[in-house]
């Protein structure tokens, strides 16, 4: 039996959502000093979904890993990565079988959110920014962080909390806008 | 009364540790002191001394959050500790010294409905054996404590709780003192600074204490040493199925009068009591990993803040005052163990976690007991080490583990 | 009331604030402290003393005592004499009845001396015992400081920042600027922190400075919490370098408490920094330079300084303030009556260890400087400048003890020095049970004030050497704290499927299902969603299973050994029901695993075990070693449980794959495409109808929910599911089992491979085999028409001998029903037990097998 039940590359087109969209589509009216909404534009345009970009998790000898163009392969031990991926992640991982290692699709598993700001970053996680991509605790839950040009971020983080994550990512915004 | 214009001493101060004594305790926290004070009192064995490494009460006694109830889940242990608070009821009489036993109320709250059926349980078990325990629903919550946020607001929300009108706090070092004193006064002598260090054995049997100042021989030993059980038992050749982490709690500033019952949440792993000074008393669930180590955690200052808020959104900006830590000794089913071991002298009490300062007189009581006649009271047979052996175990992981 | 403009004044006079104290409008100017300005309005008595209700003025001016705490816009226990002013603010004072200057319960000074002495309250009230709770309640009434708003909270949003430092310097004298320039000059990543705002930046260059902002603690790994107001910073730093200085010490004497007595510094501050003349006549008892520098100040402040005596050339046998309403109006010296407003005295400088000391240094006294020194400093933590003693002079400050009125060791908790003698005579001999007895550094200022007084009380009185007594252990934080900074931001993790909108917008019920949001039901009536599954249709989410992925030539070994079941047997494209074990043969978990290929197993687990078990199948499998990965796949899918007799109906419409039951046959696992979507299908009957497990990526979860739902599937949540499992007396691990259950006692004694090599908890399970079970779970029908709670107990002459475990109406049986523990003597199938329902003994049978369907015939239809 085939893997295609992880792939969302597998369903057919319109089918799909991301965690993210209703949160990032109203901000969060929790925290009783926001002035529910108001800022929502503004914060809006800083903060992108990465949830539906490629990602593969690897299982076994990563030296075999030849990523492709367009491909980034992160490390988290010796043995386990995360590849992200341009093209369909279903056909990554198959090719990545090829060389000798598991690939499981987990485009589906992991939300994404790319933000601006160094000290965005600082409020949501004691990873050393200066060593990034790494794993660890992101707004108090487990995240992959990957740091790309200057200031901007990029977290991968379980799906099933991604409401909860950018609550929290608006909510820290929020906090530096309001000095 | 007449001794606020007199000062009297409470103990004779240290003397020189004899050759010989009978019954060598050790541990001077709250359960060696007492298991001596029941041994002269109620048996008539005198010849007692207690070791201590430091100053009594320096163990978990003095450091823990007090509170005491009866509310546990297995009949075992509902009854065992029913009869301790019964005690501790009596005790500021009967040790004429004032615990300031404060039986405000116990309220664990519940906060999904797994947890409510847990406390039905243990409502249900501890009302068929006389302990005072009902579940109650978010109105008699608010009625007994409105300061509690039960609003839907909180990520938890409160759905019940579970009420021991008789639970409450009590002043720990005052319960050390006053079993010291009437110990003291009995003729037991009471050693601080003096750490055993060493046992010396023959024939399955301990036949001297070594320590710091000294050799001491035995008729008998009681290892009252909560948090370091497992060395003090190692010296004696046994090993006991204990792990020692620390647990932490903090105090705040003090203030005027606000919470009047104990506030106990499992699913936040935090309690929260305000102590007649008037500072907040705050502690929560043990640290996973195995340590002597002292110096405490951040992660516990914030998470317990965090959560004590989610409880008492008041509190944001009350200040925290002073936090510390105190070992705990963990058996695998969060029951004590209790009595007799292999060596055939050697008496133990331990496995205490973190709720074992309510227990003081009853182990007090039955220890004595066992030491004095030989022979185990039924009421702590449950508890023996034997039971790791014939594999029944006497779980409380339901109304135990951080629940306190 | 100010004085004319000083150079470097820190109010700015051309800024006028008005604030509030009490009922009178006061005011202030920009840069003034709420302590300053109502100084300069005249104000001397800032709050009442903790047990005698004495008045108290203010004293260090630098936040380190208890004297000026009030409440400041509802929020207790403020310093103000550091709090600065703001446009509006309302102050309160705290602890007293009645008025500041005119406490009712100052009684408890006047006539309450010989009744309440140190630990009065454990010699007292005790009998007779029923009175306790009104002695106590009065107890508490006088106890404690501010008050807590009752309706304050959630007013603030708090968020911790982590950053990294390469030095981080705490304390910006002298010492710590050095010290910071000195590594700056090596390069950046170097923060200096300070409680004042004093520091003048441009002299920094090349440092972060940040103030007013407050290290509370040095933890392990040098990570420092910095207090800047509402943003906890939490610092990593390679170097830590304490520069925290010194605290000057009060000196001790009769009446030191009364208002009118200040520190050195406090008088130094009001003049240069608020313009303030500190009093009109002035006694300075110096003991180091400072003291003397105080006196200097004080002439030019105009104040008339009556006396200044240097204790280290004179030394006094006799110090006692003289009082006038609390106030001082003179000081006795030796013989001599000296008149004064303003006696200004210190007992020396202490070194501010307590950062060193909290984070596992060594604190020592040191006989040739007279206080107590750091000596030994943790891993990376360096001290620089007078914390550590350095530049200090010997003081010795031999005061008389004696004389009339009260004489503080401890101004926070109102210890005086009879208190602490009257302890040692006690037996409170050491100081660690002497300041439990006494609460002597117990208080808000945690022994900043109180230490170095009762060390030197105490050898003085004991005759041994003060290097004897050691002291007590400094705790952190080294100032308080608020729990809202150390609580950062409120919202807590929350799992959420990705329905989780869709049942909202249905209108569910949403509840806790451990770290899981789900829906209870989706209306008021659970027994129609009931009806819906037997009678047509139901779909629920079940999204929130552990679900695992398990790969490799050695998965089916892996399992084998895991499990107490056989899974080596397995076809390809078959499911079987599997329990865990843990090594103590107790029940852990359970679920479905599917054999999706020989080298592939899918495994599920339950909704709260999905972490436990990964973690529990790796630290095994790094024991064992087996060629096998174990991935969790528990977000990246969703699942949907369809189920009823409709369900292959409604199924075959929205697939082009066959799903006959020929194809897909019960406890078969096949990939089917439903509208569009691949989906792993397991077809699996936990709720006791014909049913359809199909799992899918997440992202579709809303796209086939609909679709199902748009073909009548009626949706059903958690509390209609427990029916129908209950039903068919499936078990929920973790409701009807607990941490002691085992597979025997719980029915399942089919499962367990006994003739494998080897599983998880295989000799207890041997063991439980061989003898008999003290109870064991079994299935029951009420006698009556009463539904027992969950939890109500089993009882057998008045004792608790066993336990509900679950227990609902179901409508499809016609009766209460439910699961139990009972004795194992009362566990054949009719036996007649009884249930304590609200206060009455309630009858139920023991029930073999399921309530509904016992052939299993729906579910395989
Ligand atoms: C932070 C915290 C909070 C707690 N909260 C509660 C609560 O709310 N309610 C409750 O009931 N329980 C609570 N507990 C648990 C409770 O405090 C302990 O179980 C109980 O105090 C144990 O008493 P003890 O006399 O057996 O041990 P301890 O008081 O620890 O005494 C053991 C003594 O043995 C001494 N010792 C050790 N080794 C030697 C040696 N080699 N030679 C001589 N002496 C030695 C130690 O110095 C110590 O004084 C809490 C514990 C902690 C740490
Ligand atoms: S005067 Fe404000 S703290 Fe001392």
């Amino acid at each position: 039996m085939s893997l295609s039940f992880l792939s969302p590359s597998r369903c057919a087109p319109g089918t799909l959502a991301s965690p993210l969209t209703r949160t990032l589509d109203t901000v969060s009216d929790t925290a009783p000093w926001s002035e529910a909404g108001l800022r929502a534009e503004g914060v809006r345009h800083r903060l992108r979904d990465l949830s539906s970009d490629g990602k593969v998790e690897v299982r076994g000898d990563l030296d075999l890993v030849e990523p492709a163009d367009g491909e980034e392969l992160i490390r988290l031990s010796p043995r386990r990565g995360l590849l992200l991926v341009d093209d369909d992640p279903a056909e990554a991982a198959d090719r990545l079988r090829t060389y000798g290692v598991r690939a499981y699709d987990a485009t589906g598993a992991l939300a994404g959110l790319a933000f601006e700001g160094e000290q965005l970053a600082r409020r949501l996680t004691d990873l050393d920014l200066e060593r990034l991509p790494a794993a660890g605790a992101f707004a108090r839950i487990g995240a992959i962080l990957v740091r790309d040009e200057g200031d901007r971020f990029r977290a991968y983080f379980p799906q099933e909390l991604g409401h909860y994550v950018a609550e929290v990512v608006l909510d820290a915004i929020d906090g530096l806008d309001n000095r | 009364m007449k001794d606020i214009f007199v000062p009297r001493r409470m103990w004779r101060p240290r003397g020189e540790l004899k050759r010989r004594y009978d019954v060598v305790v050790v541990g001077g926290g709250s359960h060696g002191l007492a298991t001596a004070y029941y041994l002269a009192q109620r048996h008539g064995v005198k010849d007692v001394c207690i070791l201590e490494k430091s100053y009594i009460g320096s163990g978990a006694s003095g450091r823990n959050t007090t509170i005491i109830r009866a509310n546990y889940r297995t009949p075992e242990g509902a009854e065992f500790y029913g009869q301790s608070v019964r005690l501790y009821e009596k005790l500021s009489q009967k040790l004429g010294f004032n615990l300031m036993f404060s039986q405000r109320g116990h309220l664990t709250l519940a906060h999904s409905d797994r947890a409510l059926v847990t406390m039905q349980e243990r409502a249900e078990v501890n009302k068929l054996l006389g302990v005072n325990s009902s579940v109650i629903g978010p109105a008699e919550i608010e009625a007994l404590c409105p300061q509690l946020d039960v609003s839907e607001r909180p990520t938890w929300p409160i759905m019940g709780a579970l009420y021991h009108p008789p639970g409450g706090i009590i002043r720990h070092d005052a319960v050390v003192w006053a079993f010291a004193r009437a110990a003291d006064e009995l003729g037991v002598d009471i050693h601080p600074y003096t750490e055993v260090t060493g046992f010396e054995r023959a024939n399955g049997r301990v036949t001297a204490v070594e320590t710091n100042r000294g050799r001491v021989e035995c008729g008998q030993v009681v290892s009252a040493t909560a948090g370091w059980s497992t060395l003090i038992a190692g010296m004696a050749g046994l090993r006991l199925p204990i792990t020692t982490h620390i647990l932490q709690a903090f105090v705040t500033e003090p203030l005027k009068p606000f919470l009047d019952v104990v506030i106990v949440s499992s699913q936040l792993h935090v309690y929260v009591s305000q102590t007649d000074r008037g500072e907040f008393l705050i502690g929560a669930e043990i640290e996973p990993y195995t340590t002597y180590c002292g110096t405490g955690t951040l992660s516990f200052l914030e998470i317990s803040a965090r959560h004590s808020i989610e409880l008492f959104p008041q509190l944001e900006r009350a200040k925290v005052l002073r936090t510390w830590t105190g070992l705990c000794d963990l058996s695998p089913d969060y029951s004590p163990i209790l009595g007799r071991t292999e060596v055939d002298n050697f008496h133990v009490s331990s496995g205490w976690g973190t709720y074992g300062f309510k227990a003081a007189p009853i182990v007090g009581v039955t220890l004595a007991e066992l030491v004095a006649t030989g022979k185990t009271p039924d009421l702590i047979a449950p508890f023996a080490l034997e039971r790791f052996h014939t594999d029944t175990l006497v779980s409380e992981l339901a109304a135990a583990a951080v629940s306190h | 009331m100010r004085l004319p403009a000083q150079t470097g004044e820190r109010i700015d006079r051309s800024t006028e604030l008005s604030f509030r104290l009490g009922p009178w409008d006061v005011s202030g100017y920009a840069g003034d402290t709420i302590g300053s300005a109502l100084f300069a309005g005249g104000r001397r008595v800032f709050s009442r003393s903790f047990k005698y209700h004495r008045p108290r003025g203010l004293l260090c001016c630098a936040g380190h005592c208890p004297n000026c705490l009030m409440t400041v816009d509802g929020v207790p226990n403020v310093r103000v004499c550091v709090e600065p002013l703001r446009e509006g603010a309302v102050v309160e004072p705290q602890n007293v009845l009645g008025k500041l200057d005119f406490d009712l319960l100052r009684v408890v000074d006047k006539v309450g001396g010989p009744f309440t002495p140190v630990g009065f309250y454990y010699r007292t009230m005790i009998r007779p015992r029923r009175m306790w709770p009104l002695y106590e309640k009065f107890l508490r009434n006088v106890a404690g400081l501010g008050k807590l708003d009752e309706h304050a909270g959630h007013t603030r949003r708090y968020d911790v920042e982590h950053k990294k430092a390469r030095v981080l310097v705490v304390g910006g004298g002298r010492a710590g600027r050095a010290a910071a320039l000195e590594a700056a000059s090596q390069g950046p990543g170097v923060v200096l922190v300070d409680e004042s705002d004093r520091l003048l930046r441009s002299e920094l260059a090349g440092v972060e400075v940040l103030a007013p902002a407050r290290a509370l603690g040095i933890w392990e790994g040098n990570l420092v919490p910095v207090d800047c107001g509402t943003v906890l910073y939490r610092f990593r730093a390679e170097r830590v370098v304490v520069a925290t200085g010194t605290i000057e010490q009060p000196l001790v004497f009769p009446g030191n408490d009364l208002v009118g007595t200040m520190f050195p510094r406090a008088v130094r501050r009001l003049i240069r920094d608020f313009s303030l003349q500190p009093g009109q006549r002035a006694v300075v008892l110096a003991t180091d330079e400072r003291g003397l520098e105080a006196a200097d100040d004080l002439g030019e402040a105009g104040v008339a300084v009556e006396r200044v005596v240097d204790l280290r050339e004179s030394p006094l046998r006799r110090i006692e303030a003289q009082a006038r309403a609390g106030r001082v109006r003179g000081v006795l010296l030796d013989d001599d009556v000296v008149e004064c407003d303003l006696l200004v005295a210190s007992g020396g400088r202490q070194p501010a260890y307590s950062l060193l000391a909290q984070a596992g240094g060594l604190v020592e006294f040191d006989p040739d400087l007279g206080v107590l020194v750091p000596t030994e400093h943790p891993p990376g933590v360096e001290a620089v400048g007078s914390v550590t003693g350095e530049g200090l002079e010997k003081v010795d400050p031999l005061p008389s003890y004696h004389g009339r009125g009260k004489c503080f060791v401890c101004v926070c908790e109102d210890v005086t020095t009879k208190d602490v003698k009257r302890a040692i005579t006690e037996g409170f001999d050491s100081i660690e049970l002497a300041k439990r007895y006494t609460t002597v550094t117990m208080g808000p200022c945690q022994g900043k004030l109180c230490q170095l007084p009762s060390v030197r009380l105490y050898a003085q009185e004991r005759r041994v050497y003060e290097t004897d007594i050691g002291s007590t252990t400094a705790r952190p934080p080294w100032a308080p704290v608020e729990l809202g900074l150390l609580a950062g931001r409120h919202l807590e993790p929350t799992r959420r499927t990705s329905l989780h909108f869709r049942h909202e917008e249905t209108g569910a019920r949403m509840m806790w299902a451990g770290p899981w949001r789900r829906p209870y039901a989706y209306s008021d009536y659970p027994e129609q969603e009931v009806r819906a599954v037997h009678e047509s249709l139901g779909v629920i989410d079940v999204s929130t299973l552990g679900k695992l992925l398990v790969e490799g030539p050695e998965a089916a070994a892996l399992l084998e050994r895991l499990y107490p079941n056989r899974f080596g047997d397995m076809k390809p494209g078959r499911i079987r029901y599997g329990v865990l074990t843990t090594d103590g043969g107790r029940i852990m978990d359970d679920g479905t695993v599917a054999r999706l290929s020989d080298d592939l197993y899918y495994v599920t687990t339950t909704s709260t075990g999905s972490d436990a078990v990964t973690a529990w199948f790796e630290w095994w499998n790094a024991v064992w070693g087996y060629d096998a990965d174990i991935v969790n796949v528990t977000g990246a899918l969703a699942a949907l449980n369809l189920a009823g007799p409709r369900a292959r109906e409604a199924l075959e419409r929205l697939t082009e794959d066959d799903v006959s039951a020929e194809a897909l046959k019960y406890l078969d696992a096949r990939e089917v495409e439903v509208v569009g979507v691949p989906c792993l299908t397991l077809r699996i009957g936990f709720v006791g109808e014909l049913g359809y497990e199909l799992h899918f990526p997440s992202p579709a979860g809303e796209h086939v929910w609909d679709r199902l739902v748009a073909e009548g599937a009626v949706p059903f949540g958690l509390e209609p599911q427990r029916v129908l499992r209950l039903e068919k007396g499936h078990v929920i691990v973790g409701q009807d089992t607990d941490s002691e259950s085992n597979l025997l006692s719980a029915g399942m004694s089919w499962l367990p491979k006994l003739d494998k090599d080897d599983f998880v908890g295989k000799s207890a399970v041997e063991l439980f085999a061989e003898r008999e079970e003290r109870e064991l779970l079994v299935g029951f029908r009420m006698e009556e028409n009463v539904v027992p709670p969950e939890g109500a107990q089993v009882v057998i002459e008045g004792y608790p001998a066993g336990r509900v475990t679950s227990a609902r109406r179901s409508d499809e049986v016609g009766a209460i029903i439910g699961l139990a523990w009972v004795p194992s003597d009362r566990a054949e199938d009719g036996t007649r037990f009884e249930i304590r329902v609200e206060r009455q003994l309630r009858g139920a049978r023991v029930t073999h097998g399921a309530f509904f369907d016992p052939a299993g015939e729906r579910m395989r239809s």
